[in-house]
């Protein structure tokens, strides 16, 4: 049993004795109180959850899929950044154009095409890369918006959730919306009376970022990897393509701007 | 620091300062300290959010909702005996 627990259990105790003792024989109600406090800070200390794989081995499990990913772009040269999309199944996937000649393919287009790692697009080759984000999204359990805006409202929450509470990997965000763009509704029709999302960009800066990886190809084209669970997140949310247009960094702060949609 | 350890401490300074000053001024009702500590424990846990080893079915850790029930208890006491008068 850990030092912690060995303590919560130890102040469990004490505060167990001391509690009925205080209340029934000294009849003195501040300290039966401070035997209750002694037995809430012990049952704190037994829930509180201790590594169940040492955070070293994580982190590093985590390089090592970065590494991978990252050897896999150096192998193809990739150097055009990717563009994040949400499947029907719910997995987030990134599509790294090799060529953007004569042009980026769109959204629709990348859906449609097989999901293996080389994949042709309008005969324009692509890889496709499932991101370490993409299984974290997938356990975070997002809720599936109503519609579009409301999901794009969505978005600074969920954020918040995966990158603060979930995956514990920074300890600020702030998230600004700008430029939404929106397809009005069809006022004839009956079937769509709620307006989609046609694009719009995020402004991010994450904050106290617990993790630095040397990769720089995959930082360059997936971003680093908090901006790239964001992009994650930001796509499966919205079920709209992402992209990372910019990147800073300084120190343990990023700054940078997605752009949704198109 | 990490968030856990941090709401340890935070709960330990809160819990200790509400005894300190109830008991300096003389308040000796029971049901008083349980409903500032459940409060105290809820608003940490909500501002925190640290991990639980377990959590009951509401989602909740097993003492947010004892101390929940409990502060219920009294509050559903407090209010009969207003009724009741």
């Amino acid at each position: 049993m850990n030092r912690l627990n060995t303590l919560g259990l130890g102040l469990i105790v004490v505060g167990a004795i001391v509690t009925p003792f205080c209340y029934f024989i000294i009849y003195s109600i501040p300290l039966t109180v401070l035997g209750m406090a002694l037995a809430i800070i012990g049952i704190v200390m037994l829930l509180t959850p201790q590594h169940l794989i040492p955070h070293q081995v994580v982190k590093a499990l985590i390089a090592g899929s970065i590494n991978n990913i990252e050897a896999i772009l150096e192998e193809f040269n990739a150097s055009h950044k990717a563009i994040y999309l949400s499947s029907r199944e719910g997995r987030v996937y990134a599509y790294v154009p090799l060529t953007i000649n004569p042009g980026l393919p769109t959204s629709i287009e990348i859906k449609k095409a097989p999901r293996r790692l080389i994949t042709y697009v309008n005969e324009s080759p692509g890889l496709i890369i499932y991101p370490p984000g993409s299984e974290v999204v997938r356990l975070a359990g997002l809720s599936e918006p109503s519609d579009s805006e409301s999901a794009l409202y969505n978005i600074e929450g969920n954020l918040s959730y995966v990158l603060l509470d979930f995956a514990e990997l920074v300890s600020g965000i702030r998230v600004n919306i700008l430029k939404p763009q929106f397809i009005e509704p069809d006022k004839e029709s009956e079937t769509e009376s709620k307006k989609v999302l046609k694009s719009a960009r995020l402004q991010l800066q994450l904050k106290g970022v617990k993790f630095q990886s040397e990769a720089p190809r995959f930082t360059r084209i997936l971003g680093s990897l908090p901006l790239s669970l964001a992009a994650c997140v930001a796509a499966a949310t919205t079920q709209r393509p992402v992209k990372i247009l910019n990147e800073s960094r300084q120190k343990r702060k990023i700054t940078a701007l997605l752009e949704i949609g198109e | 620091m990490e968030k856990h350890f941090l709401v340890l401490l935070i709960l330990s300074i809160m819990l200790s300062l509400t005894i300190t000053a109830f008991a300096a001024l003389g308040e000796n009702r029971l049901d008083v300290y349980i409903s500032v500590f459940t409060i105290e424990y809820l608003v940490l846990a909500e501002i925190f959010r640290p991990r639980r080893k377990f959590l009951s079915f509401s989602g909740l850790d097993f003492l947010s909702l004892g101390l929940f029930i409990i502060f219920s208890f009294i509050v559903a006491r407090k209010v009969i005996e207003i009724l009741a008068k």
